[in-house]
């Protein structure tokens, strides 16, 4: 009756990879069910190829150089990848921000003006304030940190799906040691935001080394078990305004202000993370 | 050297650049190194543009052309693996990943980690890692693009997930001490 004598890694891998047929893969199935050691090696196919597309994505956001173009015979064409790219707007306070989707070119674009129209439309009014279009070239560099910040927050969250628990220096319970505790480290006064407004309750933080340099951690979870991280770090860039990148399914609201970087890092609607954002990057100024 | 090229399909090969680079960044690792495969890729593409078959995949052609282009350059310069990168100095991934705690795992889980591992592959390994995860070919398209049997992309591409499955924690086949050092397949 059995027909799969031996699973091995390259049947793993091709059901991952959805080159098996509908019944070789219910029979794996039916293996990750019973023996947990064969879910993990198909968790481990899975994410290789996540991590692959993440490690090599922004390539794709990258200014083509004119040589390549012109090695084509084409030398006005406009780099390709420059349509990634949508730089916008700004408001007062914060004079300029870009929302990119980490997509394809072309479609990527439009699904950004999409999105950025529909965000207007439902109340992010602040951002939709337009101020100088900022040159694409001169926002390219799209810091690797958001790549490592998309990567970190999908190894707490799949090990928080799995133990329900987060690795933490500093729980909830204590939150102004924590934010005396972190405070110190990253030489300024640190309020660790209340983001229960949102339905997302403190689970405590952590200190973690960015760039040789301390950075705080903090998690939040919702009641549905969605995690929210914000970290905070030193930069030595200049101020940046908030800009939303996205890394698979992970968004991540990050900018820039006197020596400081911040972000916002969960699995949830941009502009829902962008609101926490919004709704706490002043008290998150240093004083 | 481009006189005699359809302007649609020198267009079309104008879009396929961000794919092209970073499919080449894939194989060559360093950018620089990458984007001059590419030219060589594209010049090597033009003056032999007749032996592109209208209706078959353009992008698919492309990749096969730089990762001969690859392979040329590599056996002619005799390019060692690793030259050049920022970690030439290190003979291998400098990665000694904990498999028992997040904290460990996430100092190291990073994109340049899986960057840097991905340097320590063989070259035929890297194509079908490029290929297959990162295009999103499927085994038989990978297979026609390297111009290799289908078991061999599915025997190289499980090596190479395996190596790079070290990254997240999962030991290769053997039960993991608490430390799995990282470590190229084959070479």
């Amino acid at each position: 009756m059995e027909r799969i004598t031996r699973i091995d890694d390259v049947m793993l891998m091709a059901y991952v990879d959805g080159e098996v047929d509908a019944e070789t893969a219910r029979e794996i199935e039916a293996s990750i069910a019973a023996d947990p050691a064969i879910g993990r090696r198909v968790a481990m196919f899975r994410q290789t190829a996540t991590m692959m597309r993440g490690a090599f994505g922004e390539v794709l956001h990258e200014p083509v150089p004119a040589r390549l173009v012109q090695a084509l015979g084409g030398a006005t064409a406009a780099p390709a990848a420059a349509a990634a790219m949508l730089p916008l707007r700004g408001r007062t306070e914060r004079p300029g921000y870009l929302w990119r989707n980490a997509g394809w070119a072309a479609a990527a674009a439009i699904g950004a003006v999409a999105l950025l129209n529909a965000a207007s439309q439902q109340g992010i009014a602040p951002f939709s304030q337009r101020a100088p279009v900022q040159e694409v070239a001169a926002v390219v560099d799209a810091e690797r940190w958001i790549d490592n910040l998309a990567a970190w927050y999908r190894v707490h969250r799949a090990s928080f799906e799995k133990d329900h628990r987060l690795l933490v220096d500093i729980g909830a319970e204590n939150v102004e040691e924590l934010e005396r505790w972190v405070g110190a480290k990253l030489q300024r006064e640190v309020a660790v935001p209340d983001l229960s407004s949102f339905g997302y309750r403190q689970q405590g933080g952590r200190l973690l080394l960015i760039g040789r340099r301390p950075a705080a951690q903090f998690f939040y979870a919702a009641e549905n078990g969605e995690l929210v991280q914000l970290v905070i770090g030193f930069t030595d860039q200049p101020d940046r305004e908030g800009r939303l990148d996205q890394r698979d399914d992970v968004n991540v609201v990050s900018w820039r202000e006197k020596g400081y970087a911040y972000a916002f890092i969960g699995r949830i609607d941009g502009r829902r993370l962008w609101a926490m954002a919004d709704a706490t990057w002043a008290k998150l100024k240093p004083a | 050297m481009s006189g005699g090229v359809d302007p649609a399909i020198q267009a079309e090969l104008v879009a396929l650049l961000p794919r092209l680079r970073r499919f080449a960044r894939g194989l060559a690792g360093v950018p620089d190194q990458a984007d001059d495969l590419v030219q060589a890729a594209c010049e090597k593409a033009l003056s032999r543009i007749h032996q592109w078959t209208p209706g078959t995949r353009l992008d698919s052609w492309m990749f096969r052309i730089v990762q001969t282009t690859w392979l040329d350059q590599k056996r002619a310069q005799k390019v060692r693996t690793g030259e050049g990168r920022v970690d030439a100095d290190s003979p291998l991934v400098e990665a000694e990943l904990s498999v028992d705690g997040a904290r460990e795992m996430e100092s190291h889980i990073t994109y340049d980690a899986v960057r840097r591992a991905m340097a320590t592959l063989p070259d035929e390994q890297r194509a079908v890692m490029m290929l297959v995860c990162v295009e999103g070919q499927s085994y038989k398209e990978a297979a026609d693009t390297l111009a290799i049997p289908i078991g061999t992309v599915m025997s190289r591409l499980s090596r190479a997930r395996t190596a790079l499955g070290r990254l997240v924690g999962e030991p290769a086949a053997e039960a993991a001490g608490n430390v799995v050092r990282f470590k190229p397949e084959g070479s």
